[in-house]
């Protein structure tokens, strides 16, 4: 039993100065980075550092500015730069802390988790690098002791962060999203293996057709991806709650958020637009505003899985239906995507074809199933551009268990895009 | 005696056969001598082969309500507790034969009236328990016997535990009370004292060291609740001094350091922590004062050889090391996650695998080779011999000998008893899973016994111990079973099973019936599988009984594959049925097609649900409906819903919960008397399990819909031949007239084997002695809920019961 005065929360304490001074100095460069001479510019390489009124540790600290803030290189005397930057404020700053160019996102292999997180936001900013920054503090600036505690008091403790504070102020002026840089270009082609749990004859041929590149289609993207999808700017227009603290009946518990963000509203301009298909071939299509945004961890366990998908730590709250397109029931929706292509309503055609199935279990025993094949074609070219096949396969404890998988034809190469089985649960 | 064992040292080894008939009646005379010399040493016994004894005879040599053999000891000590409570409790010398009684009368002012159950020894000493007379009241009380039987603590305590060395943990009164616990010298017959005089009310007792001349105690006390720092007792001075942690009570004390329960090394004599090689993790004893501490170095593993005395690194870059003897151990330089199989004394073997990668050899306590890397598998025999396998040869190595290890292509002479090699076969099932069998070689590598056995010993003189189908038993060396052998027919086999085993038993159990709906095997089944191979099922009883492979005519073996409900679920390969017609809709609209995609009905329904090859439901405006190929309507659309039964009938009901009918896939209506639920297809024999809605019970139907087996099943399976899997409907069902094949005459609960004290123990379970024997219906399944206690027989390893004397056994006053 731990008791006031005790040795735990000393050690707490000393661990919290420990972790406060190396977040003052927002680093953990090891090496000189400038070769730049004074009247040159130079970049912030650390995370959030601080600008001092003198060359020396304990000096004063007058200014502190994010990484990538350019500044203009006044002198240098050993391991300290004199700096002038945004305001004209001129100081003093480890020299360890700057850079003879801007950091890229590719430049932070390599750091620590946490530290690249911190970084990277203010080097592009989105909702994702926000949320991330604040899980990165949460691990610095909170001692196990003290997440133990919010666990135990089922409150959160968390405080106003200056970098925090910072970040936030950042994303209420406005990022500007990059497609390139928001959206996996990766290709997934259908793997053998993935491929010979399908039965023959079920995926058609594909041929290229609508889909050019990966960044043209997303099936269940993060807010910054469907914001990203025309190139837009997301903006944090409030904060509506604090972090919260949740159980389940596994005894999971946990805080959700991010440091002092629960739940946020963030505007997306111009709109992404959302489309939901149904499996007769009607095409919602809904202009999202704005959206809820959470971040951290969310319930997991047996059932959690959802085979229609689901926007993971977002949901429109701003959304408008589209004039032409039709409205369509959700539970009648076959799939959701989004996509920088506009997709016109009379231009889909669905070919849907419900084939019988034999499996042979793996004690030997044949059972029969069904199989639906869901052909989508989205631009009248005949050339199916997804394919949604849902099928049972038999369970452990469930009969049967229901499988979706979408593959999205990019450049003629079929991508698998979802591939889901519920959980077998008790 | 001698008879029944010389065509099997024949047989099994050549060499024998080759002497001089003088030689063989030589040897024949000397084992007769044996067995006599110890028929007159001991007269307690009479032995009686078992391979010729009489019911009763076998009943009569279980006759011992428990007996414990004294493990890790070269000369056993047997507690036997006899069944007659006239009878005292003795201990049997297993080397001598000789039998010591448990004495009755005065001791330390106790008044001992009848010795009444003996513990196991622990080299030293046993807890005795005894019927004292206390100021003129008699009750039972426990204290404890030396190997002579003779009392060193009289019996006066409430609880006692078995003896770690010369230290016994006793208590008075009710276990809950734990200032009652008392820790006991029993070499100096006297309580241990904690060093500040509080009484000792230690919580644990658990040995330490390996040496019985060097042993540890450890001692946590408890006060208040809550758990103190723990102590060492030492076993030789009586010295109590604290530990800094818990001690890793299974790694223990060696060379005057304890491994704690924090990794760290503690040395006793200075009392102080001893620094391991950075980063190690794990140490583990190796040899008496050698750890062996693991590091993962780039996702290898690099384990170094360290001696705490003088905290030097003895071998480094070893990619395995197991401890063997106390002077050797095994240390494998070559080799990635792979380990050494390492057997002693009766450890069944593992299966080689002669494309391992691994290279162990053996090292001493310098961290010198003694035995050059090239093998994988080591065994130490009962008689101390090291053998070592290669992919090309065996070896043998005798510790105490300088020499270096005699190798030979053929498996030497060490691994032989009763002229026989365990042997094992792992082969793997159509999962990759390994099951493995075990059988017995002769020395010329030939399988005389073949591989049947999930578990097996080495043979100890002419027995071993075995476990087949469930069933442990004993076997000689010509492969009888000297204990009743697995039952031949399944239901018995799993009735058995289902008796020893603990579990809950099926209340709606699997059988087989035949097509006028008997029980050919009554329902005892808990699971039942149909598989693949024809005429072959899958059953298995409740609880931790194994999957059985059953064949038409009842004989069962063990299951290829290890199948379950819950484990190993991997996604089964889906096929497309071929030459189907298939339904197939553009956006909503729908028709049917061939497989490969061409029309055979435009789409113009709002629904299509295929039902076999030539016929599919098509729902319109006006509902539901049965059409062929060409779309024309066997059954006009006017349902509100339709069910697919199986493959030959369906239902159609008139509202979602109106009247329903029942037609086939002609469209024909099918009068039935009752409305079903479900249906299995009909099969190539036209006949279909099928379910009544009312009752939920199942029958089998033939196409006409006339009930060919009336609907009594919880669930029934199609037919397969002439036989069909059903789920009994436990109050309907009356089969206790069924003739059932009969089972065992008794039921083993375990079998264990002391090769040292020359003795097998056999276990029987409770009520099931007599009352198999006797009752032969399917009944007997609850046998094992009858009242009884366990009874123990002994087999000397010469495959004789040991049937007590009772006239010349020691009784009670």
């Amino acid at each position: 039993m731990r008791t006031p005065g005790s040795s735990v929360p000393l050690f707490g304490a000393r661990a919290l100065l420990v972790v406060m001074l190396l977040y003052g100095a927002g680093s953990l460069h090891a090496a000189d980075r400038i070769s730049g001479t004074p009247g040159s510019t130079v970049w912030v390489h650390g995370s959030f550092v601080n600008l001092r009124q003198a060359a020396r540790n304990d000096a004063p600290v007058v200014e502190q500015w994010p990484t990538n803030t350019q500044l203009h290189l006044v002198a240098r005397n050993g391991e300290w730069c004199e700096v002038e930057g945004p305001g004209s404020r001129r100081g003093f700053i480890a020299c360890r802390l700057l850079g003879d160019k801007a950091l890229a996102l590719a430049d932070l292999a390599g750091l620590n988790p946490n530290d690249a997180a911190r970084r990277a936001f203010w080097i592009a900013p989105s909702w994702g690098r926000l949320a991330a920054t604040g899980q990165a503090l949460t691990e610095v600036l909170l001692t196990a002791g003290q997440r133990e505690a919010e666990l135990q008091t089922n409150r959160p403790a968390r405080w106003a962060v200056p970098e925090f504070e910072a970040v936030k102020a950042r994303l209420r002026a406005g990022a500007q999203l990059q497609v390139e840089q928001e959206i996996d270009q990766t290709n997934r082609p259908v793997s053998p293996e993935a491929l010979s749990r399908i039965p023959a004859g079920a995926l058609p041929q594909a041929v290229p057709s609508l889909f050019r590149k990966r960044t043209e289609f997303a099936l269940i993207p993060s807010v910054d991806e469907a914001a990203a999808m025309r190139g837009g700017t997301l903006r944090l227009l409030r904060i509506l709650r604090g972090p919260e603290y949740h159980s389940n009946r596994n005894d999971d518990q946990w805080i959700d958020g991010t440091w002092d963000i629960g739940e946020a509203e963030v505007a997306i301009e111009p709109p992404a637009v959302a489309y939901k298909l149904a499996a007769s071939g009607l095409l919602a299509a809904n202009s999202i505003n704005s959206a809820v945004v959470s971040a951290g961890p969310a319930e997991g366990g047996c059932g959690s899985v959802d085979l229609n998908g689901r926007y993971a730590a977002w949901r429109p709250r701003l959304e408008a239906a589209q004039p032409g397109y039709a409205r369509i029931p959700s539970d009648q929706e076959l799939v959701g995507f989004f996509s920088v292509h506009i997709i016109r309503p009379d231009a889909v055609q669905i070919t849907t074809r419900d084939f019988r199935t034999s499996t042979v279990q793996a004690d030997g025993q044949r059972v029969n199933g069904k199989l639906v094949v869901h052909a989508v074609d989205l631009n009248k070219d005949k050339a199916p551009d997804v394919v949604i096949i849902i099928g049972q396969v038999p369970g452990g404890i469930s009969p049967f268990l229901m499988t979706k998988r979408i593959f999205v034809n990019i450049g003629g190469t079929w991508s698998l895009e979802f591939d889901v089985t519920e959980d077998d649960c008790t | 005696m001698s008879a029944p064992l010389e065509p099997a040292r024949r047989r099994h080894r050549p060499c024998l056969a080759r002497r001089s008939a003088l030689g063989v009646s030589m040897l024949a005379a000397g084992l007769l001598v044996a067995a006599a010399a110890q028929a007159q040493i001991n007269p307690y016994f009479s032995p009686v082969p078992a391979t010729s004894a009489t019911e009763s005879q076998r009943q009569g040599a279980l006759f011992f309500r428990s007996a414990y053999v004294e493990d890790h000891s070269t000369a056993p000590l047997v507690s036997l507790n006899p069944a007659d409570p006239k009878l005292v409790p003795a201990i049997l010398d297993g080397s001598t034969g000789s039998l010591t009684p448990v004495p009755a009368g005065t001791i330390d002012g106790v008044q001992v009236l009848r010795p009444l159950e003996l513990g196991v020894f622990n080299g030293r000493f046993a807890a005795a328990k005894a019927l004292i007379r206390e100021s003129s009241k008699e009750r039972e009380a426990w204290g404890y016997v030396d190997r002579r039987g003779r009392w060193v603590i009289a019996p006066r305590y409430d609880r006692a535990e078995t003896p770690v060395n010369r230290w016994a943990k006793v208590g008075m009164g009710e276990a809950r009370y734990l200032q009652n616990r008392l820790i006991l010298d029993l070499e100096r017959r006297t309580a241990v004292e904690l060093p500040d005089g509080r009484a000792p009310r230690y919580d644990a007792l658990v040995p330490l060291g390996p040496h019985l001349a060097f042993s540890l105690l450890v001692a946590g006390a408890k006060d208040d609740g809550s758990l103190s720092k723990p102590f060492l007792v030492n076993a030789m001075t009586g010295a109590v001094m604290p530990l800094p942690s818990l001690p890793a009570a299974t790694r223990g004390e060696s060379g005057g350091q304890i491994i704690l329960g924090d990794n760290r090394i503690f040395d006793i004599a200075s009392g102080r922590i001893i620094s391991t090689p950075s980063a190690g993790f794990l140490p583990n004893w190796i040899l008496p004062g050698v750890a062996k501490i693991q590091n993962q170095v780039d996702n290898r593993l690099d384990i170094q050889i360290f001696k705490p005395a003088t905290q030097t690194v003895l071998a480094r870059n070893l990619r395995a090391a197991e401890p063997l003897t106390s002077e050797l151990f095994i240390a494998c330089d070559q080799g990635e996650n792979a380990w050494p199989v390492v057997r002693r004394g009766q450890q069944e073997p593992y299966p080689f695998d002669p494309d391992s990668k691994l290279r162990c050899g053996l090292m001493d306590a310098e961290g010198r080779w003694r035995v050059a890397s090239r093998y994988q598998h080591f065994y130490l025999t009962e008689n101390a011999q090291i053998v070592m396998r290669s992919a090309s040869e065996w070896c043998t190595l005798d510790p105490r000998a300088a020499s270096g290890p005699v190798c030979s292509e053929k498996a030497p002479a060490a691994m032989f008893n009763a002229g026989l090699r365990l042997d094992v076969e792992g082969p793997a099932d159509s999962q990759g899973n390994s099951v493995h069998m075990y059988g017995y070689r002769d020395s010329d590598n030939k399988l005389v016994i073949p591989y049947q056995f999930e578990r097996a010993s080495p043979f100890a003189g002419q027995i071993a111990r075995v476990s087949k189908l469930g069933v442990q038993g004993l076997i000689d060396a010509q492969g009888r079973w000297l204990t009743p052998p697995p039952p031949k027919h399944v239901v018995p086999l799993v009735l058995e099973g289902n008796a020893r085993s603990p579990g809950t038993p099926c209340e709606s159990c699997f059988g087989l019936i035949d097509r006028a709906g008997r029980w050919v095997w009554p329902p005892v089944f808990n699971l039942a599988r149909l598989v693949a191979a024809p005429d072959r099922l899958w059953v298995r009883g409740h609880g931790d009984n194994p999957w059985l492979e059953v064949n038409a005519s009842g004989q069962a073996q063990r299951a290829p594959v290890s199948v379950s409900n819950h484990e190993g679920h991997t996604e089964p390969s889906v096929q497309l049925l071929p030459n189907q017609i298939v339904a197939t809709a553009v956006n909503g609209v729908w028709g049917l097609t061939d497989a490969q995609g061409n029309w055979l009905v435009a789409p113009r329904y709002a629904a299509v649900d295929v039902l076999s090859d030539a016929r599919a439901l098509a729902r319109t405006k006006d509902g539901w409906g049965l059409i062929d190929t060409k779309g024309s309507w066997l059954i006009p659309p006017r349902f509100a819903r339709f069910e697919a039964l199986n493959d030959g009938l369906t239902t159609a009901c008139a509202a979602q919960e109106g009247q329903c009918e029942t037609f086939n896939l002609d469209g024909v209506k099918i009068d039935l008397p009752e409305e079903l639920a479900a249906a299995e297809p009909f099969g190539t024999q036209g006949i279909a399990a099928a379910q009544v809605r009312s009752s939920s019970l199942w029958g089998y139907l033939d196409r006409n819909g006339r009930w060919l087996i009336e609907p009594r099943f919880t669930k029934a399976y199609p037919f397969s031949g002439k036989f069909a899997l059903a789920q009994a409907n436990r109050s309907e069902e009356d089969i206790t007239s069924t003739p059932q094949p009969r089972g065992s005459p008794y039921l083993i609960g375990r079998v264990s084997l002391w090769p040292r004290a020359k003795l097998a123990l056999v276990t029987v379970l409770p009520g099931t002695t007599v009352k198999l024997a006797q009752e032969r219906d399917w009944s007997w399944k609850s046998s094992s809920a009858t009242t009884g206690n366990e009874l123990t027989g002994l087999m000397d390893i010469q495959g004789q019961w040991l049937v007590p004397v009772k006239s010349r056994w020691p009784a009670s006053r």
